[in-house]
């Protein structure tokens, strides 16, 4: 077994694939996640969640194998599982239960002690702030509220490798930003792997990001490393209307609104500027994120 | 584990399902066993001479007391007297019989008289035209009647005709009496009781494991340390244990009722008070036991067979809708079936098998060919509901294991 921080073993996926018929939702990739946060940006149908839950063990991989430690995940079974801590996309619960029958029936399967359970269950809620509904049946939350016990969930067993399908989905900005710093601290000594098509849910807290498209790995690294290994600039210009395509055609538009009835202002990148007038401006991920998902050539 | 088996018995009573299928099943078993003993009739003459119909318990009261100096061996000096009896209370003039206290005690022999009467001698004859004959010989006349039954129903096979008739060498003649006036009824209206349950447990069971796949519970789970094989198994065994329990509540209750109603005594009777050609060497208490016996056997197999369906279904209405329809084939093809043919053989191999036990005995001749060898039909229910049982389990962790969200 191969131990790194803390005794943590990285999980790492060899050429891990999956074909559905002819159409391949995730292709070849090779990843070793190490403790932190490690961000998977990918649009929608990208192969995110395929690619997620084959590192869970809910789904085989066509070909390739996933290791943890030195060890496959298939062979680890239960030992694996033990450490594992999953929020699925779309996250099932037990409609008849109340949420702590509920945490208490996952803490049974986590091998937690009913004892261990009721203390980790309270800090749990406290943390995602559902301690008032403690005792109410899941089925009468709102979205956001069931995405929170789908957070706690994962996390009762304090698991070493935290895998996060969407979990922002349905959180207001407050609950979004609770999570993040939730994250933040709890990331420490721990993989945490947060799957997600919103830029800004990983942009601050991720030390890593892996992007896919059309099933592929494009890039992974830190967010800086990304962002450095894009060669453009970004601008900012308020022009004429009637310049947009013309921008269009020479540079890449990241983002713009309307200022008035003749100018709108843009944002994009490019080598240089492309109006003598354009603000310079540091390219941040979303930038990177937008153009390697507008790059035809993948 | 003993965690996740509370936890689990917890979300079963947490269910509206389960307390709809508990209040359900006890209103049906409640029910069924007023209904059983409605059916029940006894005629006598009032004062005046005319007939007077008493029905229910009214019926079953008055006819266990009037039988009481019947019990015993139903010896042919017995049927004898009983056929004198009958003759004398027809008035030839009216045509019809006098419903006096004599007559009625002597109503479960004529019956026995009666059966055997389809021999070709005596088909011709009324009740009251039968020659003494027919009861100084009643034994030797029923091995006659019945092997011309079991060469018609067992398709002149020579192995499970001469199965049949040792089987019919172990029922103990003379019979033996003791007033059971409603015990017909209870039994048959507990098969199908049994039937109404496994029904029941098919709409419970069903969505054991393609509610958690439809609803996306089942992927938090199988990614927990005993989310796997465990789980399927905890689940596979609570239901399982819940189901028996259930069914054996109504079991008692129904029980209860019965043995509140009726006469306990009547349970020494010879089981062939029910049908008395049929090669079945037990007593009506007897073939209770072996009713209720098959019938919980047959209830924990529909459960294991439904969850079976239910872990290879993604979508609870098909996991639902299979086995009820399953269940429909099985009622429809317990009319098309014959000793040792093909649809029999398929017939037993359904989980629901047992539940009829009360039809197996006494609506036919209960006796197949398994692999050449002439068995009684008892045995084999048991003998594949065992091993479906065991395949279903072993069947339904597989599934849910290797099930990929």
């Amino acid at each position: 077994m191969k131990f790194t921080l803390y005794g943590f073993m990285n999980l790492k996926t060899v050429s891990l694939t999956k074909n559905y018929r002819s159409h391949n939702a995730v292709d070849k990739i090779d990843l070793e996640f190490t403790p932190g946060i490690w961000g998977l940006l990918g649009a929608n149908g990208a192969g995110k969640t395929t690619f997620i839950k084959m590192l869970v063990g809910v789904l085989n991989p066509t070909s390739g194998d996933i290791l943890f430690g030195d060890n496959s995940i298939k062979e680890l079974e239960e030992k694996y599982r033990k450490k594992l801590g999953y929020l699925p996309q779309k996250f099932g619960y037990y409609e008849e239960l109340n949420l702590n029958d509920y945490l208490l029936y996952v803490a049974a399967l986590k091998g937690i002690s009913k004892k261990d359970a009721k203390g980790k269950i309270s800090y749990l809620l406290e943390k995602v702030s559902l301690t008032d509904v403690q005792y109410k049946k899941i089925r009468t939350f709102s979205g956001g509220m069931k995405q929170r016990v789908g957070i706690a969930q994962a996390l009762l067993n304090d698991p070493q490798v935290l895998i996060l399908d969407e979990p922002t989905a349905g959180l207001d900005i407050e609950e979004r930003r609770k999570f993040r710093e939730f994250i933040t601290n709890y990331s420490r000594e721990r993989m945490v792997l947060i799957s997600t098509h919103i830029v800004s849910d990983i942009e601050f807290i991720a030390n890593n990001i892996a992007v896919i498209k059309k099933g592929k790995l494009v890039a992974s690294g830190s967010p800086n490393d990304l962002i450095s290994s894009l060669a453009f600039s970004a601008w900012e210009v308020s022009i004429p209307v009637r310049e947009k395509n013309k921008i269009e055609q020479s540079g890449l538009i990241i983002n713009y609104h309307n200022e008035d009835k003749e100018d709108i202002f843009v944002r994009y990148i490019s080598n240089d500027p492309l109006y003598c007038d354009s603000e310079r401006k540091n390219v941040t991920l979303e930038d990177y994120y937008i153009y390697i998902n507008s790059r035809e050539e993948i | 584990m003993n965690a996740l088996f509370k936890c689990e018995v917890n979300r079963i009573f947490a269910s509206k399902k389960t307390w709809v299928f508990i209040i359900l099943a006890f209103l049906v078993t409640i029910g069924l066993s007023v209904y059983s003993t409605s059916g029940e009739v006894a005629f006598i003459n009032d004062s005046n001479g005319n007939r007077m119909e008493l029905t229910g318990m009214k019926a079953i009261k008055y006819s266990n007391e009037i039988e009481f100096p019947l019990a015993g061996e139903v010896t042919e000096d017995k049927l004898k007297r009983s056929l004198n009896v009958y003759r004398d209370s027809y008035d030839s003039v009216d045509d019809k019989f006098s419903f006096t206290e004599e007559f009625n005690e002597k109503i479960p022999l004529m019956g026995l008289l009666q059966d055997i009467s389809i021999d070709p001698t005596y088909s011709d004859y009324t009740i009251q035209e039968l020659p003494d004959v027919i009861a100084t010989n009643y034994y030797e006349i029923r091995g006659c009647v019945q092997e011309d039954l079991l060469k018609d129903e067992l398709n002149d096979n020579p192995k499970l005709i001469k199965y049949a008739k040792k089987l019919d060498a172990n029922v103990k003649k003379p019979f033996y009496f003791s007033p059971n006036k409603g015990w017909q009824p209870t039994l048959e209206c507990m098969s199908i009781l049994y039937y109404i349950l496994c029904l029941m447990i098919i709409v419970l069971a069903s969505s054991v494991y393609s509610e958690d796949y439809y609803s996306g519970a089942d992927a938090v789970m199988r990614t927990t340390k005993y989310g796997m094989k465990e789980l399927a198994k905890v689940k596979f065994t609570t239901s399982l244990v819940f189901v028996l329990l259930i069914c054996i509540l109504c079991t008692f209750i129904y029980l209860g009722m019965s043995s509140f109603k009726l006469s306990v005594g009547g349970l020494k009777a010879s089981a062939q008070f029910i049908n008395s050609l049929v090669p079945v060497p037990l007593t009506i208490g007897g073939a209770l036991k072996y009713i209720v016996f098959f019938g919980l056997l047959s209830s924990i197999c529909t459960a294991g067979f439904a969850m079976w369906i239910s872990s290879r279904c993604k979508n609870p209405i098909l996991s639902l809708i299979i086995p009820i329809a399953l269940f429909g084939v099985y009622l429809l093809s317990s009319n098309f079936k014959g000793a040792g043919s093909i649809t029999s053989v398929l017939f037993d191999m359904f989980p629901f098998r047992g539940a009829g036990m009360y039809f197996t005995l006494f609506t036919g001749i209960s006796i197949q060919l398994l692999f050449g060898v002439p068995i009684w039909a008892p045995y084999i229910t048991a003998i594949i509901s065992i091993i479906l049982l065991t395949a279903f389990y072993y069947g339904t962790i597989k599934r849910y294991v290797n099930m990929k969200c």
